[in-house]
């Protein structure tokens, strides 16, 4: 996705040579004189749209190139495994929504390979779990549609998760910067 | 559900009349999705298959709303039918028939060995 707000953001240099057909990702980091020369870059470049994701805590971002919006990392599934539930109910937390909903959302993240058939998983797991409170609304077309929404558990088990992922992203950053 | 029902076994094929009823009315690809979802929830199924048939109603009416939404097949179920019937079934956990028939011949060599005292 291109964001055009970020591209005045940071300032970035081009570490790379190169943009490899299929998945360019290219490192970038902070340079004052080349934020002018990645924004015309990407100007040239109408047909892959490009992300950038600053690492947090770090002066370094990186810069994805795709085609059709889509960021080139295919494994990123594999690493979100586990922290899905915990993105779900967060997204649930906001307000009251469903399946179709929730996977846009997700999408729109930025985690194109999530399809409807891994959020209805989560959601039933959720259930089952006691976690969220389920209401049937009839929709305009096709059957009634299920809308989520957190109750307590659900929510105690939200703030587990955020602890947990800030436990875990703070240790794996300060291994980053060679911390103890 | 009463007791001939239960030991006869036709609620079951009352449900699943039903099921197929409502598999019809799907648009093709989501209805070649149900006959893999079939396929690949089978394993899992317990002796009569009654295990089975809430999770089955559950996936059919993610079919139906889908296609209603007018989403492709693709992009609801993507490439891993067989991951999702696991995850359905009850995630890594699940016990299916292969399962049981590994804690069968474990259980019975175990007990052979017992018996010739070893």
């Amino acid at each position: 996705m291109v964001h055009a707000g970020r591209r005045e953001g940071p300032d970035f240099r081009i570490e790379h040579r190169g943009i490899a057909r299929r998945n360019p990702i290219v490192g970038v980091s902070v340079d004052d004189h080349r934020r002018a020369m990645l924004a015309a870059w990407c100007e040239k470049k109408p047909s892959a749209d490009y992300s950038v994701i600053p690492y947090s805590g770090t002066q370094c971002c990186a810069v994805l190139g795709g085609s059709k919006g889509r960021p080139a990392i295919d494994d990123l599934t594999e690493m979100l495994k586990g922290t899905l539930e915990g993105c779900v109910l967060h997204i649930i937390d906001s307000e009251e929504t469903y399946g179709y909903a929730i996977t846009r959302r997700l999408n729109e993240l930025g985690f194109a390979d999530v399809v409807e058939g891994t959020v209805y998983t989560i959601l039933l797991r959720l259930e089952k779990n006691g976690l969220v409170q389920v209401t049937k609304r009839p929709s305009g077309v096709g059957p009634p549609r299920k809308f989520y929404a957190l109750n307590d558990a659900g929510r105690q088990e939200l703030g587990r998760f955020w602890v947990k992922w800030e436990y875990l992203s703070s240790r794996i950053d300060k291994l980053k910067e060679g911390g103890r | 559900m009463n007791f001939w029902e239960t030991i006869t076994g036709s609620d079951l094929t009352r449900e699943w009349k039903a099921f197929e009823a409502r598999a019809e009315a799907l648009p093709p690809d989501h209805r070649e999705a149900w006959e893999q979802i079939k396929v690949h929830l089978s394993p899992y199924s317990d002796f009569t298959g009654r295990n089975l048939m809430p999770i089955l109603d559950g996936a059919l009416g993610l079919l139906e709303e889908t296609s209603a939404d007018g989403q492709s097949i693709q992009e609801v179920l993507g490439d891993d039918v067989q991951g999702f019937c696991a995850a359905l079934a009850g995630g890594e956990g699940a016990r299916g028939y292969r399962d049981r028939w590994r804690e069968q011949l474990n259980r019975n060599v175990a007990r052979k060995l017992g018996q010739l005292g070893g």
